[in-house]
């Protein structure tokens, strides 16, 4: 989840400001990003809808993303917690085939999705999301399977 | 992650090569890979067809192994967007989800002050089965924050 100040600079992020994440476990070949047991509503892919949650997530906060990737600013990091409700609210604009990535099959739909989170470091800081005006960038439900599972 | 354009060379510091060789050496060699293959192998072929040295060598942890696919040949992680498998864990079967949400919020900074930042968001969730990295099937719900 990733703050930025006055506009995206999605290629040089000199203006983000705060990246919470839960990290690379172990660093840097392990699971990436990657926590256990959010809570999962109902998932209806012919509508498009489901929901994901969690509340008080212990995460750190890296700053930006070139140094959550490469950790090279010092601190690297700081404690951080967050939580957050994800909806994917429908409806299913395309479906297609998970045909783009090597050992992986499954179908895919695109659909919408809003947000609202809240996170805060300890060095203080705290953010609340406006939960009106969100914009759906990319949004997508879908069966999957890969490794040994794939066809 | 969002599909945004790394440009590693553009960014406001720049990124250690030393330690990005390093880590992509031990991350991503052969041998680690092909360690990792022998794993799921020896579960799908059974664990009697394995040494003894093996099976006592085999990790006991229930979680997931990282998906097999990588970033900059060291992060274990892929894109998302049509036609991509957005899963961040490996030999998995099961519901995926992917929001790239896209909003503004109130920051409130140390000193009292407020401000209004944009966000945008990754969130991802893979619920089903999947083989651990003790090499046996579980069931598991997971979030990509």
């Amino acid at each position: 989840m990733d703050l930025y100040r006055g506009q995206y600079d999605f290629t040089n992020f000199k203006t983000q400001v705060h990246d919470f994440d839960p990290g690379i476990n172990p660093y840097p070949g392990g699971l990436f990003w990657t926590v256990p047991n959010p809570t999962l509503g109902p998932i209806e892919l012919g509508t498009g809808t489901a929901s994901m949650s969690m509340a008080n997530l212990a995460l750190q906060d890296y700053f930006d993303i070139p140094n959550a990737l490469f950790r090279f600013e010092i601190p690297v990091s700081t404690d951080a917690s967050c939580s957050f409700d994800v909806k994917w609210t429908g409806p299913v604009t395309t479906t297609g085939p998970v045909n783009n990535t090597p050992g992986s099959t499954g179908e895919l739909a695109v659909t919408s999705a809003t947000m609202t989170w809240s996170a805060s470091n300890s060095l203080g800081f705290r953010f609340v999301s406006n939960p009106s005006g969100t914009t759906s960038a990319f949004a997508q439900l879908g069966r999957v399977q890969n490794g040994v599972f794939a066809d | 992650m969002r599909p945004f354009v790394f440009e590693p060379t553009k960014w406001p510091v720049r990124v250690p090569t030393d330690l990005s060789a390093h880590h992509a050496r031990h991350a991503l060699s052969r041998r680690a890979f092909m360690g990792s293959m022998a794993g799921v192998a020896g579960a799908a072929m059974g664990a009697s067809l394995l040494p003894t040295s093996v099976l006592a060598a085999r990790p006991s942890s229930s979680a997931p192994k990282p998906t097999p696919n990588t970033v900059f040949d060291m992060f274990h992680v892929t894109f998302f967007g049509p036609g991509i498998d957005p899963s961040s864990i490996g030999d998995f079967n099961g519901f995926v989800g992917v929001a790239d949400v896209q909003g503004t919020g109130t920051g409130t900074n140390p000193d009292g002050s407020t401000e209004t930042l944009l966000f945008d968001t990754d969130m991802r969730f893979m619920s089903g089965v999947y083989v651990g990295q003790d090499g046996a099937v579980h069931k598991g719900t997971f979030g990509f924050v």
